[in-house]
């Protein structure tokens, strides 16, 4: 009897330490009183509107640098990225960088609070020009990146096409969300097929329906995607930082 | 796990709570992203049938001087080369206008304005073009002969080692 009681207190505790890790669940932890109080004192880092302080790591002005608000040609336009646009100069579509500086925000702060949970985050790009710089973002910060051609069912299909069960990333970046100038890429379907969030940056010529989190910007430049990619290295590294310094906390 | 590949219905997140609310997923299973999801949802909802947003002109960006502009451009000046490395650098279309603006301070008459601008610009290009050509000769030619100089063993050139 008392070993099954030690027995099943360690089972407690353990499902609590891996619930703060994670998500915590409030049904199993009103079962818990003594552990209440704790939980109700910390507060998790979702409570705040911005946690991982992403606000600052960019201004309006650098997105301007970057040549962020370049959008296509007027002819090219896809009716859903209206709401995003500034204005049209002599036929070029201009975005208004103030829209584009809140979803980039926004996405920032999900990518931080994914990586602080210890998800798996993987890179898409189909613009060979910027893959090399894709791929070695992914690299310095210790996630993934898809910048060649998709075979399909690389997500639909995984368990049989890689032979085991496969883990699925947590969050796709979209740095482009085309194949080419006509076909969306097949990874932002099967993401959301797969219960995948997708951040992307969206072109006027891009269709952001299935897209999480669009960002409306040129995704186009060298200069602005290395923009991106220096923001979204950030972001995880800050998630990276403040989910190791939780764990050391919370090891003894 | 259950899943839903449904990916034209709904969003994300509401496939996965319908799950979770019927039971089909428990909530331990829910994905890592469920509750980032829900503390911060995005602006507007992923959904792939949405209706279309109203169709309203898109507004021109025209400034004053683009008056000025295409007077310019329809004369052929102002179609300098644009160096976009440096963002702070004056095009030469901007450097017509500062200059037009000059000259019209000055009391310049109206039809006068356009050709005499451009020619002071004019000017001053091939100035600056000839400096920098000649700086880049003169340089080249003090450094490479003199280093060469300096290297070379005029006297031993022949002798064999």
């Amino acid at each position: 009897m008392l070993c099954r009681n030690i027995k099943n207190r360690y089972i407690n505790y353990a499902v609590t330490v891996f619930r703060y890790n994670s998500t915590a669940s409030q049904v199993i932890l009103e079962t818990l009183p003594e552990r209440d109080d704790a939980v109700e004192k910390k507060k998790s880092p979702l409570d705040y509107p911005d946690y991982f302080k992403v606000h600052d790591l960019f201004t309006v002005k650098d997105l301007f640098d970057a040549r962020v608000h370049f959008g296509h040609k007027e002819g090219s336009l896809n009716d859903y990225m209206r709401p995003y646009l500034y204005g049209s100069r002599l036929g070029h579509l201009i975005f208004d960088l103030d829209i584009t500086a809140e979803h980039l925000r926004k996405a920032l702060n999900v990518t931080a609070h994914i990586a602080y949970r210890g998800g798996i985050i993987c890179f898409f790009n189909r613009n060979a020009l910027n893959a090399h710089l894709v791929e070695n973002t992914a690299k310095e910060c210790g996630e993934y990146a898809h910048t060649r051609f998709w075979r399909g069912g690389i997500f639909t299909n995984a368990n049989h096409q890689f032979g085991a069960v496969t883990r699925l990333p947590d969050l796709c970046i979209f740095l482009n969300t085309q194949n080419n100038i006509l076909n969306q890429h097949t990874a932002v379907r099967d993401s959301a097929k797969m219960l995948i969030p997708t951040i992307g940056i969206v072109d006027s010529n891009c269709n952001p329906n299935l897209i999480t989190y669009p960002i409306p910007g040129n995704d186009d430049t060298p200069s602005a995607i290395q923009l991106y990619c220096e923001l979204f290295k950030q972001a995880i590294k800050r998630g990276k930082e403040e989910r190791m310094r939780f764990l050391q906390e919370n090891d003894n | 796990m259950a899943s839903s590949r449904l990916e034209r219905i709904g969003t994300i997140f509401t496939r996965v709570e319908g799950l979770l609310t019927r039971g089909a997923m428990k909530p331990d299973d829910r994905p890592l992203w469920f509750d980032v999801y829900k503390a911060f949802p995005p602006i507007t909802e992923p959904k792939f049938a949405k209706p279309k947003p109203e169709i309203k002109s898109i507004r021109p960006i025209l400034y004053k001087e683009d008056i000025l502009r295409a007077k310019f451009h329809s004369n052929g000046h102002g179609l300098g080369v644009v160096n976009m490395l440096h963002p702070t650098s004056e095009t030469h279309t901007k450097k017509l206008l500062q200059q037009y603006k000059k000259l019209k301070a000055e009391g310049v008459p109206e039809h006068e304005l356009i050709e005499k601008s451009a020619a002071v610009v004019e000017n001053e290009r091939t100035v600056e073009r000839q400096e920098a050509s000649k700086a880049k000769i003169t340089g080249r030619n003090q450094e490479s002969s003199a280093q060469t100089l300096a290297e070379a063993d005029l006297k031993n050139i022949f002798k064999e080692n």
